[in-house]
């Protein structure tokens, strides 16, 4: 009986074995899947960050323009660079700061009308329709797509 | 036995246990994975609704710019529901998306020329769409709240300014020339502008535009106003509703007019008009500088002069010759719009040398529109808010003040004649000059911007209404 026992006893301990390794090899997939899967997540909510971020920093570019109105907006290009949290960085500051975004703002006007000062030659415009474009360039984040916002300008709207 | 069971407990809990942690793992990342992706999601659809939108409120801007190129025709806009010879919606791509814009009446039904506009814009970004409502109101030729033009004096064709000391006060402007006497005394405080000629004077106020300024003459006006214009006008007035003080009660109330005689087809208004209207001897209707108080001015009133009393309404002559200094007209326009139409195919001059008194001194309720091919004379009153719009359809019609008049509101005319001393004085911008059935020059974003569900309801769920 005591043979018996102890022989069925160690066939039992061998089957420990394989269970342990099985179970390892479980546990390895398993961690090899949570690692990825962090990096996953990580990665994507910081896209996240910087979408949502591009998309406030596009938006309030947007409605600035539109705030100085269709006779005072700047015709042309602009641009700016603000870093991971929003901040606009000074021009001064871009050799030491890594920007995260830059915003350029572009206007464009059609079938422009134009008051002139007879005097001085100097043209207000009175007329046309003013395309505004503005995008976000991730700087820091390659592949990911420009955000865009469009919008027009007419000297009777909004 | 006791020995064999501990062991088989030790065997079979590590593999469950490696497998409840590897199953209980897996769902918390999968739960974290599809929110994070949920999170993503949300993210860019939010960003493409708010592309939307912009691309809905250019829709807006568009359509209310492109009413404006030809404002006093009704096939110019783009249509929601469009007759035969209108355009419909229209579809613009902006990058790589779009707007759908198209206009209705205010109240949803067809739009007529010279009336607030509702404008109706879809964005579409990435599958998103949203839809905004605005409504473009119509920009009054004479200025005020809507408009961009405030123009104390409009000549089309010329403005002359030949009195002893004539005075504008605000902007002038033509297609055709000004012309001013140098040996006397004018000025415009406001701009000189020239729209598709070239300045025939110069001064640091003296602006250029490439364009002439289009505007609809009198018989246009009138047919936007009355289905038939003037011919309707001519039959369907407000004539017979002209009133006079009440000979039998003698307090020279408002309360107490009576007729003054005249009928739908009485087209003709000259002094032998008043000779039967009642004498005003209410000593508050002195002049106010010799202590008047109702219906006066600094120095004039009333008192003592026969009195047509307009009240609100829409009058139509054919020939008009008030010259008598003891002729006078009280327009009570206190208690809604007064209207006069001079029209007919005539082309004698006419005169309206009489003093003129407002029941209320708003420059926006009363126009005098001048239709005729010939020359309107104002004298006689020393201060008249109001606009006088003498554009014929023979481009002929002239507008000429001789004395010592002040108009306080606009002066529109092919020609303008300014002999005299006169003041031309415009209330200025944001003022309300401008008035509903005002010539148009143009269609302004108005506000009562509104988003709208499918259904054309408010998206807001409080109920919100514009």
């Amino acid at each position: 009986m005591a043979r018996s026992t102890k022989s069925r006893s160690n066939r039992r301990r061998g089957a420990t074995i394989i269970e342990n390794l099985i179970a390892a090899v479980i546990m390895g997939i398993a961690l090899v899947g949570v690692v990825s899967m962090y990096g996953f997540v990580t990665t994507t909510t910081r896209n996240n960050d910087r979408i949502a971020m591009a998309y406030n920093l596009g938006r309030s570019a947007t409605e600035e323009i539109r705030l100085q109105g269709f006779a005072h907006a700047p015709e042309g290009s602009s641009k700016a660079y603000y870093d991971v949290d929003g901040n606009l960085i000074p021009p001064a500051d871009l050799q030491t700061i890594k920007p995260s975004f830059s915003v350029t703002r572009l206007v464009t006007t059609t079938n422009a009308v134009y008051r002139t000062h007879v005097q001085s030659g100097q043209q207000i415009l009175v007329g046309g329709t003013r395309e505004v474009t503005v995008t976000v360039d991730f700087m820091d984040a390659e592949g990911e797509e420009d955000f865009v916002i469009k919008t027009l300008l007419t000297e009777s709207g909004s | 036995m006791n020995q064999t069971t501990p062991t088989k407990r030790v065997c079979g809990g590590a593999l469950i246990s490696t497998l409840t942690f590897a199953s209980v793992t897996t769902l918390v990342i999968a739960g974290v994975g599809t929110l994070v992706l949920s999170h993503s999601d949300r993210t860019r659809v939010e960003a493409a609704h708010s592309k939307a939108i912009h691309l809905a409120e250019a829709g807006i801007n568009y359509e209310i710019d492109w009413a404006s190129l030809d404002p006093n025709n009704e096939d110019q806009p783009h249509h929601i529901v469009p007759t035969n010879s209108q355009k419909g919606i229209k579809v613009v791509p902006v990058g790589k998306g779009k707007f759908e814009v198209g206009i209705v009446s205010e109240n949803g039904g067809p739009w007529k020329a010279g009336n607030p506009m509702k404008v109706i814009s879809t964005g579409t970004y990435d599958g998103v769409s949203r839809t905004i409502e605005a409504v473009g109101r119509p920009q009054s030729a004479f200025g005020g709240l809507y408009s961009q033009h405030n123009f104390g004096v409009f000549g089309l064709k010329e403005v002359r300014l030949n009195g002893a000391t004539n005075e504008i006060v605000g902007s002038l402007g033509t297609n055709g020339t000004v012309d001013f006497n140098p040996s006397r005394s004018s000025m415009v405080t406001g701009d000189i502008v020239f729209y598709g000629t070239n300045p025939t004077i110069s001064g640091p106020n003296v602006y250029k535009e490439p364009t002439a300024k289009a505007l609809p003459t009198v018989p246009e006006l009138a047919a936007q106003r009355f289905s038939g214009g003037l011919t309707y006008l001519k039959t369907n007035n407000d004539n017979n509703n002209l009133k006079k003080f009440n000979p039998s009660v003698l307090n020279y109330l408002l309360t107490n007019l009576v007729g003054a005689g005249f009928t739908k087809s009485t087209w003709t208004l000259n002094n032998s008009s008043f000779t039967s209207l009642l004498p005003d001897l209410h000593a508050g209707d002195k002049p106010k500088k010799s202590g008047g108080y109702r219906y006066a001015t600094q120095a004039d009133g009333l008192y003592g002069k026969n009195v047509l009393i307009m009240p609100p309404g829409n009058y139509y002559f054919e020939s008009v010759s008030v010259t008598s200094g003891s002729a006078a007209i009280l327009v009570d326009n206190a208690r809604g719009p007064v209207n006069i139409w001079i029209g007919g195919s005539g082309t004698s001059g006419d005169a309206l040398n009489a003093t003129i008194i407002l029941t209320d001194p708003n420059p926006s309720t009363f126009r005098v529109y001048y239709g005729k091919k010939a020359d309107l004379s104002v004298n006689g009153t020393t201060w008249l808010p109001g606009v006088i719009y003498a554009v014929d359809a023979s481009k002929t019609s002239s507008v000429t003040m001789s004395g010592n008049t002040t108009i306080y509101g606009s002066v529109f005319a092919w020609y303008v004649r300014l002999n005299g001393t006169n003041t031309i004085e415009h209330p200025g911008p944001g003022s309300s000059i401008g008035y509903l059935g005002d010539p148009v020059v143009g269609y302004s974003y108005g506000g009562q911007w509104r988003e709208v569900n499918t259904q054309g309801e408010s998206v807001f769920p409080d109920g919100t209404k514009y």
